[in-house]
């Protein structure tokens, strides 16, 4: 179990790790998780939000205990608890997950690039171009990983402005009466949230790179709960902007509700959102290759840069063979599943499972 | 030896020295005279480059004292000469050296391994002027001329303080450039110290002319479009960083002084914004900044909307740009690239030619050429109108160098703009915004105050606020002293009545 | 690094291959227009504007008929030299023998068409809409003057707020019905506004004339500002501008089959043809004014209740006053309930000098 020790100049400040997470959420399900929860919760689901952001909380307080206790990242939790092996055994199929993460984050970014700017647009030529960015952001090492993180949510951070104006088009009182939907429809809505919340678990990853990272935990709560802030006020204006039955019929809620918008030189403006959405995605395929390049390092003992490689390659070769909006959907659906099971049932688990070994290993 | 006499730097003695002076008295301007003192008895012999010295002092102070004054041996020269840099060596090694700096070589028959090396160097100092590229209409009216010995007196004295410390070396093969790090002790991070010091001794280029080569052999990466050193003519600029705890860089010959490490935003910051009201400073420098992203960004978006997004153009505007577009046969990108070439060859053939005739290029090719084009019907007018303004715009970063970067800049971004749209301009931001993040200055971030984010930093960076406020150092310098002065002192509050 | 920029930049010149659409190379559709042609057929009109060089506007038509939708403009751009795009589509008419049969797949294909803006307009036409399309209305051109024209009477508030975004929310939302304002050409270079067509689902079903359209949008427009109105009062009449109205439903608890619409509003006095104008008067009018608004605004409920249709949304209103709210049970006793009008209005004191 020997530790890599890390160089304090590629570690990162404790409170980066609230850009990174923020980041890391937003992208994924950001677009559409308002048609989706509303189809189970109805108006109430923006309770459902609260009630999701709220459950994540406890397990970033268990991320922060099992990387505390074993003080390193996940792998290092893994081996903790069931040797070097296995442990690298049981790290292995994250590699995965964060693979399907920026695949599903990309081929989202396209879908809409297709539906809404390029019909034509052809997918292996353009998601080459993004993944070279990416690599070279990678190669930048984790300093600027998290550079285009933050600059991803700074930069487009006055869109959030641009929601306000469609006030004036909204009528609040379609949230009206709160709690007409049960317990059962409001908790299938939060689990619908996991979508769009997940994105915080890799503090479980990026922890041995944070300086002072015990520091970090408070960063890493608050930007849960920004995020969660944010989602639910746009869900709220989204309830409040389409009505209930037109909202199943928007594919992309978020994008549709730039169209009312107008400036004096701008008539449209979701063209200019969705220009940067492409920014506000990059980090999520950044982040995920950066991690998974390094589950490669750690768990196969290659060069990280050899592990990009592999992972772009890999990308670049799943990406054009998902053509349909249904596989779009599935693969959506899929990593819902997988984050949601991560997440919420493995995270515990581990936790469990590292504490008890902590009481064994203290005997 | 084939090879040149300037590697006898390691020193194997006479038969090097022989060459060395062969070599030497193949040029025509070699002297060598004899001279024989009646006083003393003694034949001696001057030896120097005739280009190089002073034949006023050899005259009058040199030749004098040797022919009239008491003098027996080379040991007694330096009670005879009337002049400050008199040297009696022994090392055969250092002549030529010495012979190529301006310095007389002084022999005397009896005496072989002594010999004397007296300064007589013709000083061709130009006058100090007013700075010509960061003109200021407060605030001191000098700028640094070409001598480095003079650069060194204007910084001192602004910062007559015994903690300013002046290395000196030299460098360059050929060149034999002197080179001065200046830091103010106590204040500037050692290790920024060493970085430069290191960096500028591993420098293996034969002939350093002006620092601007220096810039680009030092430059942490040197792939780079961006400068990482600033380079200033004002001697208040770099009196000012120093106590902020940056590192000047003289070099002899240039009247640019290097600064290190900098930021972007350093960049876009004129000096003489501190000679202004804060209010007024910070106004200047957002409109700046306003006008080099008006100016990269414009033509781009001209492009992407034109070609791609028809449907972000409001009613009223589309009449205007349409029929502005009509006659165009061409593409808008063709129309922007061409347009945009056309600005930079006028900027360039004005920048190539006297003055005079620069300016009429520019009348004549801004006019006339805009007016034929649109009434030719090969630019819309529209189209004109954003590519002169983007110039114009790009002309309001302070520093030379910088203003360069921006206008290739827009290249790139209107290849992307064709190519993808306004998905592509927010793509190619991210290129040159992962670029910026991977850039460093002397192993600092350059794109602070902005990542890592800084608040202290930005106090000073897109706004200027008052000296109240700036009372700490740049934090990215990573200072010994943080402090500039004590903030207590300085924000104790007075009541009304008081 | 330099390498892998250059790289990229080449990489993106070869998958340059996206199609493009120059604003000189296409025909921006300005304003739509949809017809029934015959029992199965339907006809497109497609209004463009040519820009000539000389900076004047003309008009240009394209009409196509075909069964479906999506055909009529696939159809027209076999007539068009360059393609016709959608994406600047400010106005849509629909022809008044269309709006009699249902126009649910327009507005479907105009909610699934992300080209489409959120802030252009729907109209249904007295006559064809062809013809509406087809006149020469200003040196601006048609689409653009349509637009204005509409724009301008729901800015003035002489036409209550609708665009497509209201259209397609009301709509699709359970409890409220649609309304669209109504297009009359009067001659090739005249339209005016002549009314409100009230639609029941997606059919027209009545029509409220434009003299009554101040009633209906003190009814439909949560709030309102800027109108004029002038009530008789035997000899003498005044001119009140309206500085602002607003309604709201009031439930009765007792009785849910209740409910009350209460309209505020307060408003100054323009004009005023008597001789002397003091409190007596203004109270007069007040009063008048009063009745004259509750009278009228009752027969128009009375009509929503007559033809089923509900264009204040009193459905989406019960369903948020109401966990558990049951649509179909609603529906069946809409035409039953008892809607009550109350009118207050509040006249500032006129400057008496």
């Amino acid at each position: 179990m020997q530790e890599q020790t890390i160089p304090d100049r590629l570690k990162i400040s404790p409170f980066l790790i609230f850009y990174v997470i923020m980041a890391m959420q937003i992208g994924l399900g950001a677009l559409d998780y308002q048609r989706i929860i509303a189809k189970d919760a109805g108006y109430d689901a923006w309770i459902s939000i609260v009630f999701a952001g709220t459950c994540l909380h406890i397990i970033v307080w268990m991320i922060y205990k099992i990387a505390k206790i074993v003080n390193g990242d996940i792998v290092t939790a893994h081996m903790y608890v069931a040797g070097n092996l296995i442990g690298k055994v049981l790290s292995f199929p994250f590699i995965f997950y964060f693979l399907l993460h920026s695949l599903a984050s990309l081929r989202t970014l396209f879908e809409i690039l297709q539906v809404w700017i390029f019909p034509t647009l052809n997918l292996f030529w353009f998601s080459l171009g993004y993944m070279l960015l990416s690599m070279y952001v990678v190669f930048g090492g984790l300093r600027t990983v998290v550079g285009i993180a933050f600059f991803s949510l700074v930069l487009p951070a006055f869109l959030v402005f641009t929601f306000f104006p469609n006030l004036l088009y909204s009528n609040f009182e379609s949230l009206l009466p709160i709690f007409d939907h049960s317990v059962k429809d409001l908790i299938k809505g939060s689990f619908h949230m996991s979508l769009p919340f997940i994105g915080f678990e890799v503090v479980l990853f990026l922890y041995p790179f944070i300086k002072e990272s015990q520091k970090s935990e408070k960063w890493a709560h608050l930007g849960l709960l920004a995020t969660t802030f944010l989602y639910t006020i746009l869900a709220i204006l989204t309830f409040a902007f389409f009505s209930e039955g037109q909202l199943q019929k928007v594919m992309w809620p978020t994008l549709m509700m730039w169209k009312i918008f107008k400036l004096s030189f701008v008539e449209r403006f979701e063209f200019i959102g969705i220009a940067f959405w492409n920014l506000i995605i990059l980090p999520n395929v950044c982040i995920s290759i950066w991690i998974g390049s390094r589950l490669v390092k750690r768990i196969f003992k290659i060069r990280q840069k050899k592990g990009v490689y592999l992972l772009i390659i890999a990308q670049l070769g799943m990406i054009t063979f998902i053509h349909t909006r249904e596989e779009i959907n599935l693969l959506n659906s899929l990593m819902a599943k997988v984050g949601f099971a991560f997440t919420m049932l493995y995270i515990p688990l581990l936790f469990i499972a590292v504490y008890i070994v902590k009481k064994v290993k203290k005997k | 030896m084939k090879k040149g006499w300037f590697q006898n730097k390691n020193g194997q003695g006479d038969t090097e020295q022989k060459n060395a002076t062969q070599t030497l008295a193949k040029s025509k301007d070699f002297t060598k005279t004899c001279y024989y003192n009646q006083k003393t008895n003694i034949d001696f012999c001057l030896t120097y480059l005739t280009t190089l010295v002073d034949e006023k002092i050899i005259e009058q102070s040199i030749l004098s004292s040797l022919l009239a004054g008491d003098f027996h041996s080379i040991n007694d020269i330096k009670k005879i000469m009337p002049l400050y840099d008199v040297q009696i060596c022994n090392d055969p090694s250092k002549i030529e050296e010495n012979l190529c700096s301006g310095y007389v070589l002084l022999t005397i028959e009896t005496e072989e391994k002594n010999y004397g090396l007296i300064a007589a160097k013709k000083e061709i100092v130009r006058a100090l002027s007013p700075p010509e590229v960061e003109i200021s209409v407060v605030g001191p009216k000098e700028a640094f001329v070409e001598s480095i010995a003079t650069n060194l007196n204007l910084i001192r004295r602004k910062l007559p303080v015994k903690e300013l410390v002046i290395e000196e070396f030299t460098i360059g093969r050929l060149s034999k450039t002197k080179i001065a790090i200046l830091h103010i002790e106590g204040i500037t991070n050692q290790e920024n110290i060493n970085t430069v010091r290191q960096r500028l001794k591993d420098i293996e280029f034969d002939d350093i002319s002006d620092s601007s080569y220096i810039v680009q052999i030092i430059s942490d990466n040197s792939n780079s479009p961006f400068p990482q050193l600033l380079d200033t003519e004002r001697p208040d600029r770099v009196a000012a960083v120093l106590a902020e705890g940056m590192i000047a860089i003289c070099v002899d010959g240039s009247p640019q002084v290097l600064i290190t490490p900098t930021t972007l935003v350093n960049f876009f910051s004129s000096f003489e914004d501190y000679y202004l009201n804060w209010i007024i400073a910070s106004f200047f420098r957002l409109l700046r900044m306003f006008a080099v992203t008006f100016s990269i960004l414009i033509t781009p978006l001209y492009v992407a909307v034109l070609t791609y997004h028809y449907e972000i153009i409001p009613h009223d505007l589309l009449s205007t740009l349409i029929t502005s577009r009509r006659i165009v046969p061409f593409p808008p990108i063709l129309e922007a690239i061409t347009l945009e070439l056309t600005i930079e060859l006028l900027r360039e053939a004005g920048a190539r030619l006297p003055t005079k005739v620069g300016q009429t290029i520019g009348i004549v090719g801004g006019i006339v050429i805009g007016t034929a084009s649109v009434e030719a019907g090969l630019t819309s007018n529209i189209l004109l109108i954003l590519v002169a303004l983007a110039a114009l715009a790009s002309f309001t970063t302070p520093v030379y160098k910088m203003s360069n970067t921006i206008r290739l800049l827009r290249f790139p971004f209107l290849l992307f703009a064709q190519l993808w749209g306004l998905v592509g301009i927010v793509f190619c931001v991210c290129i040159v915004l992962t670029h910026l993040i991977r850039l460093t200055s002397l192993g600092r971030p350059f794109l602070d105050p902005f990542y890592p984010p800084r608040w202290q930093d930005l106090k000073d960076s897109l706004l200027m606020l008052p000296f109240k406020e700036r009372s700490m150092r740049p934090q990215f310098l990573r200072t010994e002293n943080p402090y500039r002065f004590s903030k207590k002192k300085a924000s104790v509050k007075k009541d009304i009545d008081e | 690094m330099k390498s892998l920029m250059m790289y990229l930049c080449i990489l993106c010149l070869l998958s340059g291959c996206v199609e493009t659409n120059t604003i000189d190379d296409i025909n921006i559709i300005l304003a739509v227009g949809l017809d029934q042609s015959d029992r199965k057929q339907m006809m497109g009109t497609f209004l463009t504007d040519n820009f000539m060089p000389d900076k004047s506007i003309t008009n240009k038509t394209y009409t196509s008929k075909a069964p479906l939708r999506r055909d009529l403009l696939i159809k027209a751009n076999h007539q068009a030299a360059q393609p016709l795009v959608t994406g600047g589509v400010s106005v849509t008419v629909i022809g008044e023998k269309l709006g009699k049969q249902g126009i649910d797949d327009i507005l479907d294909i105009y909610q699934g068409d992300v080209t489409i803006g959120a802030r252009n307009f729907f109209a249904i036409s007295e006559g064809t809409a062809k013809k509406i399309l087809q006149g020469q209305y200003g040196p601006e051109g048609n689409g653009t003057y349509l637009y204005n024209l509409l724009d301008s009477k729901i800015k003035s508030k002489e036409l209550p707020e609708t665009n497509l975004h209201f259209l397609l929310r009301d709509y699709y939302q359970k409890g409220k019905d649609i309304y669209l304002p109504r297009l009359k050409q009067i001659s090739t270079n005249q339209i005016e506004i002549s009314g409100v067509s009230l639609f029941k689902k997606d059919k027209e079903v009545d029509v409220i004339p434009s003299g009554k359209l101040f009633y209906f949008r003190l009814l439909v427009d949560k709030h309102n500002k800027g109108f004029f109105f002038v009530p008789k009062n035997k000899k003498e009449a005044a001119s009140i501008k309206g500085l602002s109205s607003k309604h709201e439903f009031i439930l009765s608890k007792k009785k849910p089959s209740e409910v009350t619409v209460q309209i505020t509003i307060k408003g100054a006095i323009q004009e005023y043809t008597g001789k002397n104008l003091g409190v007596k008067q203004v109270k007069e009018i007040q009063k008048n004014l009063e009745k004259k608004v509750e009278k009228e605004c009752l027969q128009l409920v009375k009509s929503f209740q007559k033809n089923d249709t509900d264009p204040m949304g009193l459905g989406a209103f019960y369903k948020s006053r109401n966990r558990g709210f049951d649509y179909e049970k609603w529906a069946e006793n809409y035409k039953n309930l008892n809607i009550k009008v109350v009118c207050r209005v509040t006249i500032e004191e006129p400057l008496i000098i």
